[in-house]
């Protein structure tokens, strides 16, 4: 019924392309978050969802049905704005029964399904309120009492939280998660947070440049990233990136350069002498050496402690590296120190930024 | 620092001092309309401020009763009120269109339209009254080849005329003041966030619901201050209706007041000032009625 399929879509503004022939499949029921930098057009997707603005090129499909023509009320589609845009007039209960009072819904009813999203988002006192009278984390609870009072099939969420403290964040995200389990709607979120999508998503798309980079579940992003942007924008802190050069290639190792200091690493099809590569390593599974083991020797620029772990920050002369570290450690800025690579964690990522497979 | 007994004393003078200086200068600003308030209820009012010896309302009556008070008053009321709704009308669809609008003609448009407004009103009597004279040829014909009876299209005339008619007074008027309504409706737009009308679609919302039901509510404080503006300008223009009437059955206040003041004989200044009070009034009431609309602010919808 409410399975989205994006196919082949593009969106131009004029001679600006802004969504660049995008396939995308969301399941019924499932909750997807589109995630990138700001400007990756995640938003403008989700206004192509909605129906605020034309596809200009593909199509989409909802519950197998061509959607591109149809006007947005009659697409079956709530939305959750990121401004919230409650109509500051209109009192919380006409906020949220608005769209039932428009559809002539009986008065009685609307009364009804209003007590029953404000029981369930638990705001029953406010509903007498004007939204100027609500906290941020209330205005943000009529929003989504405004969406799923319609019952949709499909809810949008732009960016909802963003406009949050920190600890009520966390609290939102449970709740909407809640309210995803309890009504099985499919879900489409955009944010720009990472930690939003690994935390919430069952399925993540990573957009750049109008052009999806990658689906997938968040721990397979997290440990099978595609590309080099995709590996960076997934997890924090972000996996480091080591610029390095192919000396020789051999059986089953090659010898390569990170600056000036050698490296043997697995060889992997494809890979040449001469070739510039990226390897791929996350904080986490950088190991300092002892008694003199060491992959590269590196001088600490900062470090920060934040009590269950230390983050070691080491100029590594293209930019630096962060290694993670368990408890604390005793280091000092300025000291040179020699870290360990573990090889079955580290990703290698080709002159595109492609990931190169084993 | 510790304040001396000195220096509060001397604060306090100077302060006597600009409170005393803030009220001269307001008495002085207050005196001309206290006369004329005053004068309009004197028996036998002269020339300067003072107590009347008898108060009297004889002023009023002759104003209404024995004069055509009445009328020109209803005159204006009706052009004027026409004008503003008018005015409310196209700047509230223009203003709006042309604040949500990213064509590239925006910007011109915009100074165009202001344009008209820096020309000064004389400038534009002899084409705008070139203009109107075509139309009304061209309406009263139109009555004339229509309407036998000639005491039907006489008053048919007279309300629909473009000139010496209620009509082309109206839109005059109207014409007058709708650049600046459309640039303080254009602002006023600009500030209500597009998010309003896009969740009002995803509502359900059809164009003239999203209209009547959202935009119109948020819009009322702005469309209080084009309002506002119009109708007191309105109100007070003198040029347009000396150009656009000449019967005495579509006079208006300010035409009346006028041609009251020029008259021969002798100049009644109990009849002057109660006809300056009651054309003062509609004014001050209309602003009193705004301003309830004008320091309504809206927030809260969206992110603050």
């Amino acid at each position: 019924m409410s399975r989205i399929e994006l196919e082949g879509v593009w969106k131009r503004f004029g001679d600006v392309e802004v969504i660049k022939g995008v396939d995308i499949v969301v399941e019924q029921g499932e909750f997807a978050v589109f995630v990138g930098p700001s400007g990756c057009g995640k938003s403008t997707l989700l206004r192509l969802v909605a129906g605020l603005e034309s596809i200009s090129e593909g199509e989409f499909r909802l519950g197998g049905k061509r959607m591109n023509e149809v006007s947005p009320d009659r697409r079956g589609i709530a939305m959750v704005f990121q401004s919230y845009a409650l109509y500051p007039h209109m009192t919380v209960a006409d906020n949220i029964g608005f769209a039932l009072s428009l559809k002539k819904v009986p008065k009685p009813e609307i009364r009804k399904r209003v007590m029953e999203v404000a029981a369930i988002l638990r705001m029953e006192d406010l509903l007498s309120r004007k939204p100027a009278e609500l906290s941020g984390g209330q205005r943000q609870r009529v929003a989504i009492g405004r969406a799923i009072v319609k019952r949709p099939q499909v809810i949008l969420f732009d960016e909802p939280l963003s406009n949050l403290d920190a600890m009520l964040r966390v609290q939102m995200r449970a709740e909407i998660q809640r309210l995803h389990q309890e009504f099985g709607s499919t879900i489409i979120y955009v944010t720009h947070d990472q930690v939003e999508a690994l935390t919430m998503a069952q399925k993540i798309v990573v957009l750049k440049d109008g052009i999806v980079s990658q689906v997938g579940a968040p721990m397979s992003l997290y440990r099978e990233p595609a590309n080099a942007f995709v590996a960076q924008f997934i997890g924090s802190p972000r996996m480091n990136l080591l610029p390095a050069r192919i000396q020789t290639v051999g059986a089953g190792d090659c010898l390569a350069r990170v600056g000036e200091q050698p490296i043997s690493i697995p060889a992997r099809a494809g890979f040449a002498g001469g070739d510039d590569i990226q390897i791929g390593i996350r904080p986490e599974h950088i190991r300092v050496g002892v008694d003199g083991e060491s992959d590269l020797d590196l001088e600490v620029t900062l470090i920060e402690r934040l009590g269950s772990e230390t983050y070691l920050h080491l100029d590594a002369g293209f930019g630096a590296v962060v290694v993670r570290i368990e408890g604390d450690m005793h280091a000092s800025v300025g000291d040179d120190i020699g870290i360990l690579l573990a090889r079955e964690h580290c990703h290698y990522f080709d002159g595109a930024g492609r990931s190169v497979a084993a | 620092m510790k304040v001396t007994a000195n220096q509060t004393v001397s604060g306090q003078r100077g302060n006597l001092r600009a409170y005393g200086i803030l009220l001269f200068i307001s008495f002085y600003c207050a005196v001309p309309f206290l006369w004329v308030l005053i004068a309009s209820f004197d028996a036998k009012p002269g020339q300067f401020l003072r107590w009347p010896e008898d108060l009297t309302v004889s002023n009023y009556t002759k104003l209404f009763v024995s004069e055509s008070g009445m009328l020109w008053t209803l005159n204006s009321v009706l052009v004027v009120g026409a004008a503003t709704l008018i005015v409310l009308v196209f700047a509230g669809l223009g203003g709006y269109a042309i604040s949500r609008t990213r064509a590239w003609w925006k910007a011109p448009l915009l100074y165009a339209i202001i344009l008209v407004r820096i020309v000064p009103p004389p400038a534009l009597i002899v084409p705008v009254y070139k203009v109107m004279l075509t139309l009304n040829d061209w309406v009263n014909g139109l009555i004339n080849a229509l309407v036998a009876d000639p005491s039907q299209a006489l008053f048919l005339s007279r309300i629909f005329s473009f000139v010496d008619g209620y009509l082309g007074l109206v839109l005059v008027l109207a014409a007058m003041q709708l650049p600046l309504a459309i640039w303080i409706m254009k602002t006023f737009f600009d500030a209500i966030p597009v998010d309003y009308e896009e969740a009002a679609v995803l509502d359900g919302a059809s164009t003239l619901q999203t209209l009547r039901r959202v935009l119109l509510p948020l819009a009322l404080p702005g469309l209080a201050a084009a309002g506002l503006f119009a109708f007191i300008s309105a109100w007070g223009d003198f040029l347009m209706p000396l150009m656009f009437t000449s019967s005495p059955e579509l006079q208006t206040l300010p035409l009346g007041l006028f041609r009251a003041f020029l008259r021969i004989d002798r100049i009644d200044y109990g009849f002057l000032t109660a006809l300056a009070v009651i054309y003062t009034l509609p004014a001050v009431i209309a602003f009193s009625f705004a301003r309830k609309f004008l320091t309504r602010t809206f927030s809260g919808g969206v992110k603050g």
